[in-house]
Order: C-alpha cells, then structure tokens, then sequence
C-alpha cells in the first residue's frame, strides 16, 4: 500500500473530525455576525431579548471564528502536515477526538456564557473564566498528540513548516494558560489585566495564529509547485525574529498605561515586520512563477497566493499604522477590527480552508461538489473584502466616534459571508455522509484499521 | 555562520536585551555572549525540538517579564491620590463604586458595553502660555531676561515687549510655547526677579473644547485617562473602537433622565444615533405613578417604560464615571492660570476676538 | 500519482537563497539605532508616572500648579480656618450674630496693619465685650486656640483672612509670616488667660 495512504487512513477520522466541527463554527460565526450587523441598522429589532444584544452578540461571533473556527482548523491541519511531512502516521489520534470534543465543549460553553452574560470585558478574552481551563485542557490534550507525531518523523532534519508549526502548538496554552492565572487566579489588579489580556491578544494573532498560517503556507506552498523550501537561513532569521518581537508589543497608542508601552509596541512592530518581509520573501520565492503539480491543486494554489498577498497588504498596514502620527488617525475606530478581521479571515482563514480542500479528498477518498467549492470561494472572498476593507477606509476618514457607511457595506459582506460558510458546510456535511455511508469509519476511532478497497 | 557574522548577531541580540527590552546588564552580556555562540561556534540547528522547545521558552519568559513583569512592578504600586473636586475641596481618588453602582458595573460588563463604547480618554500635546510682569526696580534686568529667551529659543518678540515692557502690567511673553521653551522663560524670568505666569493648555480630540487650544475638542474629559482611574476596577472595559462616545467620564456631562431615555431609545435623544434600544432593561407599564418612569409619545398615546434593577444600577454606575475630571501628579487638568495673583490682562488672541465682537467664553 | 510522488522531492531542502545575506544584520543594527532613539524619546525615560506624550518626569513636573509661597499660605490658612474657625466664625466669615460670634470680615481687627492682636486673640482666647464693626459682641467667649496650631498655622491663617477677596475689597493686607508670629507669641508667652477687649489694645498699642 501507498505509505501515503496509510497516512491519510490513520489521519483520516480525527482530522476530519475537527476540521467539519471547524466549519460548524465558521457557520455559527457568520450567523452571529450578520445579527450583529443588522442590529446596527436596525436598531429597534428584537431589542427587547438580553440574549440578542449587539453587546453580546459581536463578542460571541469573535469567540466563534477565533476559537471555534480558526485554532481548530489550524490543529486539523497540523495534525494532516506533521504526519506527512514526518512521514509517519498519526499518533493517538484518539487524543484528537477527546482535545476535539472538550474544545468544541468549551467553545459552545463560552458562547453560551457571552450570550447569558458572563463575559469578562475583556477585548480578546471575552469568555467566562471557568472557560479557560477546559479549551486549555482540549488544546493540551490535541497537542500531545501533535507533538507526538511530530517526535516519530522518520528524518530528523525539520522543515521551516514544521518549526513554525510546532512552536505555535506549544505556544498557545502557555500564554492562555498564563493570561488564565495572571487575571483570575493572581487578580492583577486594575488596568495590569488590560496589559495582561492586550499581551494575549498580540500573541495569540501575532504568533500563534500568523505561526500556523505561515507554517501551513510553507509546506503547501513546497509541496503544490513541487520545489523544496528555498532560504533555510532567511526562515530561520524570520522565525526567530517573529517570535521575540511578536510576543511583545500590542498596547495602543492612547491607553491609560505609561508612555514606554505603546512606544516599545511601536518598536516591536518595526522588527516584526522585518520579519515579516524576510518569510514573505522566501515564501514568495518558493511558489514564484510555479504551477501546481497536480491538476486538482491550481484552484488552492491560487487561493494560497491570494491568502499571501493579502499578508503582505496587512502586515504594511499594521507596520504604517503601528507609529503615532498615523496610529492616532485610527485609534478607536472601525479601522482596527476591520484590518484585524481581514487577516483572521482573508489570511489565515483562507489558507486553512484552500488546505482544507486539499486534504479531503485525500482524506474522505472522494472529492467535493467542484461548482460549490467554486461559488463559496467567490463568496467568501468577495464576502471578507467587502466586510472589511469600506469598514477600515470609513473608520479612517471617519477619525471620530461618528461613522459613516461603512457598517453598511460591512453587512453586505457579512451576508456574503454567511453564505459562504454555509455553502462550505452543506459542501462538507453533503461528503461526509457520503464518506461516513460508504465507510466504517465509526468503528475505529483510532483509525488504525484497515480501510475497504473502494474504487476511485 | 562565520565568528564575524555570528559575532554582529550576538551584538544585536545583546543591545536588543538591554537598551530595548531593559534586561539588567548582566542578563544581556549572557543573551548576546550565548547568541553569538549558538550563532557562530556551534551552529542553531533548528532541528531539535528540544532546541525550538528551549528557544521557545526562552523568548516566552523575556515577553513576559517585558511587557507582564515590568508593567506590574511599577503599577502594582498605585495608591489613592489627594486630589480636588470642582468646589476646590480635597478628597482622595479614586472613590470606590457604592451603592448599587458595583452591581451596575456588572450589567455593564455582561450587557457589553465595551463593543461600542471606550472608558478611555486621550490626549495628544500641551502648550503654554508665558506671561511677565516688571515693577520699577527690576525692570532693565527683566528686560535682558525677555531679549535672552528670544535670542535663545528663535522665538518672535511679542509686540509689547519691542516697543519697550511695560511697568507694573502683565505682557505676554510667549503663545503656545512648547515644553522646553517655557521652562527656559520661566527660570530666565523668575532669575531677573519678575512675577511669571503660565497657563497650561492642553489640545487634544477628545477633551475639553476651547476656542484657542483645543478648538476640536469633544469634551469627553479634562485630561487623559491614567492607570490609577482604574485603581478599584477588576477587570477594567476599556473598550477598542468608539462607535459611540466615550464613557470615562460622562457622569459629569449626562444626567440620569438623559441616561435612561438614550437606554430605552437612543434616537430619541440623538437622531443619527447607531446604538440599538435596549428596550431589555425595562417593563412597560400600565398607569402613570409611580417615579422615575419614563414616558414615551407614540401616536397620540404616552405609553410609560419603568426601569428594571437593572436599568437603575447600571445609570447608577453610569453617573459614577468621572475619571477624566479631577487632576492628577501624572496627569494635570487644562489650568487657565496657575497662581492666584491678580489675572494678567488678556492676550493677544482674545482682544482680536474682542475687536471681532465674539465672545471669549465658548458655549458648549 | 504523479502529485504523490512529486510529493517525495519536497524533502530537499533547495538552499537557494542561502542564510540571511550580511546585510541583513547591518540592517538589524541600524534598527537598534532607530529603536533605541525612538524610545528615548517615546518611552518617557520607562518611568511609571510618564504618560505619552509627555516626554519625560520633568515635563510632567512643569505642568504641575507652580505656586507661589503666598499662594501656599493662602491655601494653608484656609485650610485650618475651615477645620477650626468656620465652625463658629462661619465660612463667609460673617459669624452668627445670634450665637455671640463676631464676624470676620469687614472686621476692623482683622483689618487692621498690624498682627498682633489677632495673633493674641488666637493664642489664648477673648472675652468680655468687644466692638466689632459697630456691633458689641461678648456673649461667648472665644477659647484659645494656641495648643493646636503652630507658628506656621497661624501665620497662614492670618494670611487667609487678611487677604481673601471674597470677604471684601479691602482684604488685601500683606501676607504674615511665622516669624512674626513667633516673635508676638514669644511677647505674650506669659499670658494664660483669655484677653479682653482692653487688655488687647493696651498690649498692642495703635501706634505700631
């Protein structure tokens, strides 16, 4: 048998597990997010629930594409990447399945916490702290198994796509679980839990997340144009770089915390992006001028470059913006969750999903409705630039509290997107019950059985 | 690498540890001294997860101690300050929530307020105004004084000083003088034995309007919000994007009833208000008595809203938000005039404005 | 297939683009140059009390009220003046013609250029009757007040009511010292009981 095929088996139920539960939640953001929006339209609808407030509602939506959708795609992903390119099957996927189900079980708590008025207030952290320990105990429980795969690689060298990937899966519950003590269990007092929360923040997009896209990115971007990665040197300056300026930094520039704050954010993200240009560049370099390999992986290809570009555009923008002269033109306005959004979605979103195309048919043995992949792409995309980029150009010109259109706009892409996600779901749903009628996958969670021979 | 390469890279990781993230000194030595030989002699090799693990940790705890560490041994140490209200009496800041407010404080925080609301306020420069006064006998030497500040900061002569400074009036010295320049007249002035007076202004978007300094101002505060507001707040809303005004301080400018009719309908009190109805917090009632309702024209009904505890605690906390009202050591509200000697004669701006016929007072 | 083998040539690492070129970490240094001038004047010297866009403490520090020593004991005086003689002597200094307590402002013995008797009347207390701006007052007894404050507390009471515009235009006397009030107090150190109108003016003629 194909060693490659032992792989996917063995990959084939956990992951896929967390990638549909992924979907679900990006489908549960969008709902909650058009809600959102049109209740800032519409002011005087359903205004008499608790439980529908604009208040409740967007930090909910935020808790849902962040730690719903985002982490779990991302530890999906992982799991498919260590395995291949260690080239070594999955070990204990069963801990993916467990981490999965108390993730999915924390996420849908916090939710309902949000939703019930438990939040905490705090931008980034907004679920109810007795959340924090269980996502903290799904993640550790994901990432033993991840780290495990990682371990049992057949060469002992590691690709860049590796390094990044198994940092990010260390880092997150350290600086969740520290951000957890800090605030709830030490009780930093007074504006120390705003530090501690915009700390979080910065690491959580700027390390954890950019780490598992570029991680992602790296070994796609090698394995769809056929090269090796090119500029060992120049990726180990970026991930090192990254790291160090990445995890510090994140405190805007009027808060009420002493001036050597912002400035040192300010000077971070200077070296951030120095960082930045040097993993763009060996990115670049390896998908340059090169067609996939593969007929069935142009399309993904092509979104990755697109997920490329717009990293690049952010990454400019945040470096502009993270100087006083301009960050004040923006501060406090629809400026920051807008670019923050396009990166979340129009970046790392958009590479794990094009990933994610990729790994299912290898995974599920039979591929996706090709006309509705082709439609959520367009959706999608069309969907996050028009629900960010008129909210960031309105939150600049606008540079006060008074906005003008662009929440209009915003909640056009937001029904763009919401019928992205739900294309991408029905998409998914529709093959796993295929996969899940034609296969025995239910009776081995372990997924070390034998799989049928079914024809291709 | 090579020694000079991994030699430059030990350097800048060493003068990254101390001069940039304020490592102690000794600290850095070893950060760059390591850095360099991981670099050079022995070559990272990334391919250890032990290495990455290591690594990893390493830069972890410099961003902890960075940005965690430091910020809480020089915050953690805030205390109460003496400051003084509107009426000039003394009394100690921050003033704990009492009463129902700590209750409101909650519904603020699980209704997420903080979506669209700020409980922050900014600053961005400071100008000083200088003004002198001469008497007879040290006249000449303050004269010399004046000359020397303007030789010495480039500054135009204002014209009353050219034509000679007057005896026994207050002359303006300098406008919208910055930080150093006013610091410089001050000690010249007061060295030549003159009185000196200096008023402090502060601009800023989201302060207090003034016709010459801050003509931009929306009035959300006197001065910028510093850590010790938030002294007695567990998890303080600061809040990120302003889709509606700032709240640091909006128990100085709104008054109950306002608060509660921009709760039940915000367009009702602001026409192009984007704040949904919070119609949530209170009941709709049947007959008029009762206190503190609301009442509401539909048509040709008057329909009445009664607050819930809610509604109640939560202006309750409302009207206890003024921290961006009284001055602080770090933070020192919009002074006109900083002593209580006989106020100088008007300046130069303001006679203008009073040529123009305006008024010198800004209406809000 | 032919993508699943492809897969196996993503092994080799392709060190095209070698290390970081040299110039990368001139950059780096340069950078370090940008970074540290920057903080130096962002970053407010990393003190605690620094908020931007201050610069550094001593800005901070400018900004703060710059009072004069008048000013000081102006602020002192009105101070003790509201913790012990408000009380009876009324905020507006007007005293309570009911209650027996002179008022202060208007008041001939305050207003008068000389200290002294004030400072007397303060240490040790009046009794008896005494004419103050055309009424007689004597109901009450005024206690001594000399045990709790010092030379300083007095000096700027004095200041107080010798110059607060409020009470009146002609509240514009000279600021005193503690010096003076010591020397005064030093004169009377003898005296325990409570002075009369009298005794006042005999001790401290009119002619100082």
């Amino acid at each position: 048998m194909d060693p490659r095929e032992v792989v996917d088996s063995s990959c084939k139920g956990p992951v896929l597990f967390l990638a549909f539960s992924a979907i679900t939640w990006l489908l549960v953001y969008s709902i909650f997010s058009m809600l959102a929006g049109v209740k800032v339209h519409a002011s005087g609808m359903m205004a008499d629930s608790a439980w529908l407030s604009y208040g409740r509602i967007q930090p909910a939506s935020q808790l849902a594409l962040q730690f719903g959708f985002l982490v779990q795609l991302g530890l999906a992903i992982s799991a498919w990447i260590f395995s291949h390119r260690g080239r070594t099957v999955l070990v204990d996927g069963g801990y993916l399945y467990i981490g999965g189900l108390i993730w999915n079980a924390g996420v849908t708590l916090g939710l309902l916490g949000i939703l019930s008025g438990g939040s905490s207030g705090l931008e980034g952290l907004q679920m109810p702290a007795h959340i924090l320990p269980i996502l903290f105990t799904g993640f550790v429980l994901v990432g033993v198994s991840l780290v495990q795969t990682n371990n049992r690689r057949t060469d002992e060298e590691m690709s860049p796509a590796q390094w990044f990937l198994f940092t990010a899966t260390l880092w997150l519950p350290w600086v969740l679980g520290s951000a957890f003590l800090l605030i709830y269990y030490f009780n930093a007092k007074g504006v120390m839990a705003n530090i501690i929360d915009w700390w979080f923040i910065q690491n959580f997009t700027k390390v954890y997340l950019t780490f598992v896209a570029l991680g992602v990115c790296s070994h796609f971007f090698s394995s769809f144009t056929g090269r090796g990665v090119i500029g060992r040197g120049y990726s180990m300056f970026a991930f090192w770089v990254l790291l160090l300026f990445g995890s510090i930094g994140g405190v805007t520039l009027g808060a009420p915390v002493p001036a050597w704050l912002p400035a040192l954010s300010t000077v971070t993200s200077v070296f951030y992006f120095t960082g930045i240009v040097a993993i763009y560049y060996v990115l670049h370099h390896t998908q340059n001028g090169a067609t996939a390999v593969d007929e069935s992986d142009k399309d993904n290809l092509t979104l990755m470059r697109l997920a490329l570009i717009i990293f690049a555009l952010v990454s400019v923008l945040n470096l502009i913006f993270a100087f006083p002269g301009m960050a004040s033109t923006a501060e406090f306005t629809t400026y920051g969750a807008a670019i923050d959004l396009l990166y979340n979605l129009g970046f790392v979103g958009l590479l794990l999903i094009a990933s994610l195309y990729h790994i299912f048919p290898r995974l599920a043995e039979m591929g996706l409705s090709p006309k509705i992949t082709k439609v959520q792409n367009m959706a999608f995309i069309l969907g996050f630039l028009v629900a960010t980029l008129p909210s960031a150009l309105g939150g600049l010109m606008s540079g006060d509290a008074v906005l003008g259109s662009g929440f209009y706009f915003s909640s056009v892409g937001d029904l763009l997107l919401l019928l992205a996600s739900l294309l991408l779901f029905l998409n998914f749903l529709g093959a796993i019950i295929m996969v899940i009628k034609r296969c025995d996958c239910l009776s081995g969670l372990c997924g070390k059985q034998q799989r049928k021979e079914v024809k291709a | 690498m090579t020694i000079g390469l991994s030699f430059i890279m030990g350097a800048v990781a060493g003068s990254v540890a101390y001069f940039m993230l304020g490592l102690w000194w000794p600290v850095a030595l070893v950060v760059g001294i390591v850095a360099w030989l991981t670099f050079g002699l022995f070559g990272l090799k990334m391919d250890s997860a032990f290495t990455l693990m290591s690594g990893a940790i390493l830069v972890f705890c410099i961003s902890l101690s960075m940005m965690i560490m430091r910020s809480s041994d020089q915050l953690s140490s805030l205390q109460y300050a003496d400051t003084v209200d509107e009426a000039g009496t003394e009394f100690r800041y921050p003033v704990p929530l009492l009463g129902e407010a700590p209750y409101g404080e909650n519904v603020y925080r699980s209704n997420g307020c903080s979506a669209c609301h700020t409980q922050q306020v900014s600053h961005e420069g400071v100008e000083f105004d200088i003004k002198a006064l001469a008497t007879e006998k040290n006249h000449s030497a303050v004269k010399e004084a004046v000359n020397r500040f303007y030789r010495v900061t480039g500054q135009p002569a204002s014209s009353g000083v050219a034509l000679g400074l007057p005896v026994g009036e207050w002359e303006t010295i300098a406008l919208g003088a910055s930080v150093s320049d006013a610091a410089k007249a001050r000690s010249f002035l007061s060295a030549a034995g003159a009185s000196v007076d200096v008023q402090v202004r502060f601009h800023g978007e989201d302060l207090e309007k003034d016709e010459f300094s801050n003509p931009r101002g929306r009035g959300w505060g006197k001065r910028r919000s510093v850590a010790r507001d938030y002294l007695f707040v567990e998890r303080p809303m600061l809040g990120s994007v302003r889709i509606g005004p700032d709240l640091a301080n909006v128990g100085a400018r709104l008054s109950r009833s306002t608060l509660m009719r921009i709760l039940l309908n915000p367009k009702s009190v602001r026409q192009n208000s984007k704040m949904p109805q919070h119609s949530y917090l209170f009941e709709l009632v049947e007959k008029s008595e009762g206190k503190g309702l609301i009442a509401v024209r539909e048509g040709e009904r008057e329909i009445y809203y009664k607050p819930t505890k809610d509604a109640e605690a939560l202006v309750d906390y409302l009207l206890n938000l003024k921290s961006a009202n009284y001055p602080l050591e770090e933070a020192p509200v919009y002074q006109p005039f900083t002593s209580s000697l006989p106020k100088p004669a008007t300046s130069e701006k303001e006679v203008e404005k009073l040529a123009d016929g305006e008024d010198i007072d800004s209406s809000k | 297939m032919a993508a699943k083998k492809q897969e196996e040539s993503m092994e080799q690492t392709n060190s095209n683009l070698g290390g970081p070129s040299p110039w990368v970490y001139v950059l780096m240094l340069f950078l370090v140059y940008w970074g540290i001038n920057y903080l130096d004047g962002h970053s407010g010297g990393f003190n605690a009390k620094v908020y931007a866009p201050h610069k550094n403490a001593m800005t901070v520090a400018n900004l703060k009220v710059q009072k004069s020593a008048e000013d000081l004991a102006f602020e002192g005086g009105a101070r003790v003046y509201r913790g012990i003689c408000a009380a009876c002597h009324q905020p507006n200094g007007k005293g309570s013609d009911n209650a027996g307590y002179p008022p202060l402002a208007g008041s001939e013995w305050v207003l008068n250029q000389s200290p002294d008797r004030v400072i007397a009347i303060i240490n040790n207390g009046i009794q008896g009757p005494v004419e103050v701006a055309g009424q007689t007052y004597g109901k009450v007894a005024m206690p001594a007040q000399g045990g709790a404050l010092s030379d300083e507390d007095i000096a700027n009471v004095l200041s107080y009511i010798r110059r607060n515009s409020d009470w009146g235009d002609e509240h514009n006397l000279s600021v005193i010292t503690a010096e003076e009030v010591n020397q005064v107090r030093a004169e009377i150190a003898d005296r325990t009981s409570a002075w009369t109108a009298e005794e006042l003016i005999n001790q401290f003629p009119d002619s100082q």
